[in-house]
């Protein structure tokens, strides 16, 4: 298993916002992580990246726990890309994306690491914008230079932080064909998503998270009108579309 | 089999052309940090020419060289000239890097020792030694409006007062997980504090001792301009330039937030608190050998974000150097511009760096 999360509980101050996590990602695969807002998606991915620490349980990556291996160790296993960034100083496009070679190096990026940066700003076709400041980005363009920045770290595991909020669709399905495209290299990929016909495109795996608890676990068939009604409060209906299943809101259940 | 690598050839020849274009800019950021060093090199020659007694150029640089033309020039240049001179380019320095650093580690343009209340604290400590201790009261002279007949006390007590902020500051990290922001406020609240306190002593003070504390908060690189002080300032400032640049990787990852840093392995916390530890110590260090040089802290950082951008890597050394140029020019100035009456550095440092870093806003680099 690439990613193995047993018993976790995580709770801010008093307040349990995790419950009895039980989890298990195989190598290459694409879990997509949906529920309401509210709903413990952002801390989870935050648990498994070591940025919050559980109040129990474990998390495996690999089948070592992400406590025993480091920081740089975890930064080398996992990249993350964060559903909102700001930077307190402007900074170039390069620069960003070279901070990713960081769990890598020491104090100073190599010539190979220079190397890895300019492939990845190919593969995303950021070559233009390569020295332009960060701020100076529309939204989509940031967010691809984020993901950049973790594609670059090399991991084995990509979390993305609802990767398509801000951007168009045309954007959106970029961002997601282009992540879908690092699965075929093995790279496991665990996503919070709003939008459950993109999730339902895309994911191989889904977990529907209710009130800190996994509700429903399982391939596209999970997201059925029964369960997005327990868990969204929102009735809705299945159509056909040339790429599958759509899901078509119809009403809030008061 | 021939398109494949055509493909190739063209992608190496794509990469290529972007490593070519970023290696370009990242030189021009170290042609700027080498200008810099020539321009403050003969700054500094030049600095060393101007005072009361008549030194040439070529008399100064043979002195340096072990050559003096006269004992009376090698003691001026040696004893007098030289330790000023490098007071100057050690405190500019020091203030300088700390200041971006502190601007780092609290994620805000404002950071300074301003902000921090080591600046208050610190001329608190400095009254507190001249009412309380009796440190600083003696004559005027013409040249020299206050001597203090007690610098050293002044100096330790400015330096301990400077410490018991930073203490709480850090304890506040440490113990409460303080964000940026909380260590930001406390220290504006620290230093409302002390500026009260310094303010209660004022009221209570004599005139000569009142004269004395007020001169004190004049910043002036003479009054650290002897060999020990010179040395003990530039052993911790160099310190920190070495301590920071070596993390400036870490530190441009923690600008982009606390979060993207832990995810590449950055321990925040850790750096946070190391790098306010010692940015305070030297800070306090030097602005109780000095007293207080404002702006230099502040406003160095974003005059070289300016113009070579916010690339910490290039920031730390840039900011060390447009420091020690901006407070070796006004210390330059301050000296000669009404010679033989010596201006405090410190007004001078506002005075010409305000218009530079305006006028850097209106034609440098848009960032905010």
């Amino acid at each position: 298993m690439k990613l193995e999360i047993a018993g976790m509980d995580f709770a801010y101050d008093r307040k349990l916002v995790l419950k009895n996590v039980n989890l298990k990602v195989k190598e290459g695969e694409f879990l997509t992580i949906i529920g309401p807002n509210a709903s413990g998606k952002t801390t989870l991915l935050k648990c498994i990246n070591n940025i919050l620490k559980p109040k129990k349980g474990t998390i495996k990556v690999d089948g070592n726990d992400i406590n025993h291996i480091g920081m740089d160790g975890v930064a080398r296993k996992i990249g993350y890309v964060p559903q909102m960034s700001n930077r307190a100083f402007p900074t170039t496009v390069f620069d960003t994306v070279l901070m990713g070679r960081r769990p890598h190096g020491n104090w100073k990026p190599s010539d190979s690491d220079y190397r890895l940066v300019s492939e990845y700003m190919e593969k995303l076709d950021l070559q233009d914008i390569a020295l332009r400041e960060i701020g100076e980005l529309s939204g989509g363009q940031r967010q691809k230079v984020m993901i950049a920045r973790a594609l670059v770290q090399e991991p084995d595991i990509l979390l993305l932080d609802e990767p398509t909020s801000s951007l168009d669709l045309k954007h959106q399905l970029e961002v997601m064909e282009m992540v879908d495209k690092q699965t075929e290299n093995g790279l496991t990929v665990v996503m919070t998503m709003h939008d459950l016909n993109l999730a339902l495109r895309f994911s191989e795996k889904i977990i529907m998270l209710r009130q800190g608890k996994i509700f429903a676990y399982g391939g596209a068939e999970v997201l059925d009108p029964v369960n997005i009604e327990k868990v969204f409060g929102v009735k809705v209906s299945m159509a056909h579309g040339s790429c599958g299943p759509v899901i078509v809101p119809e009403s809030c259940v008061i | 089999m021939g398109t494949a690598l055509k493909e190739k050839q063209e992608k190496d020849l794509q990469h290529e052309d972007l490593l070519h274009r970023y290696r370009n800019f990242s030189a021009r950021r170290v042609l700027f940090i080498i200008l810099g060093v020539l321009i403050l090199f003969v700054l500094a020659a030049f600095s060393l020419t101007l005072g009361p007694a008549d030194v040439t150029i070529a008399e100064a640089v043979n002195t340096l060289l072990g050559m003096p033309p006269s004992g009376t020039v090698d003691r001026i240049i040696w004893n007098i000239r030289v330790p000023r001179v490098l007071t100057a380019i050690v405190a500019g320095a020091g203030l300088a890097v700390t200041g971006a650093a502190m601007q780092s580690i609290l994620r805000n343009p404002l950071g300074s020792p301003y902000t921090l209340g080591i600046s208050q604290s610190a001329a608190f400590g400095a009254a507190f030694a001249v009412i309380i201790l009796g440190a600083g009261t003696t004559q005027s002279t013409a040249s020299d409006a206050v001597i203090f007949n007690n610098p050293y006390i002044i100096s330790i007590s400015a330096f301990i007062f400077s410490l018991i902020t930073t203490g709480i500051i850090l304890l506040f990290v440490r113990y409460k997980n303080a964000s940026p922001a909380t260590m930001l406020l406390t220290g504006v609240a620290l230093g409302s504090l002390f500026t009260a306190g310094y303010t209660a002593m004022q009221y209570f003070a004599s005139d000569v001792q009142l004269a004395s504390i007020v001169f004190w908060t004049f910043g002036d690189v003479a009054r650290a301009s002897l060999w020990p002080e010179v040395v003990i300032m530039t052993l911790a400032v160099l310190l920190a330039f070495a301590y920071f640049f070596y993390k400036s990787w870490d530190y441009e990852v923690m600008d982009s937030g606390d979060e993207s840093a832990k995810s590449l392995g950055v321990d925040v916390n850790r750096l946070r608190l190391h790098g306010m530890l010692l940015s305070s110590l030297v800070t306090a260090l030097i602005i109780s050998f000095v007293g207080i040089i404002g702006f230099v802290g502040l406003v160095v950082p974003h005059i070289v974000r300016r113009i070579i951008g916010g690339n910490e890597r290039y920031l730390i050394p840039s900011s060390c150097i447009v420091g020690a140029i901006l407070l070796l020019a006004s210390d330059t100035v301050a000296r000669t511009i009404i010679s033989p009456i010596v201006l405090p550095v410190g007004i001078l440092t506002s005075f010409l760096g305000a218009p530079l870093f305006i006028f850097l806003v209106i034609k440098g680099r848009d960032f905010w």
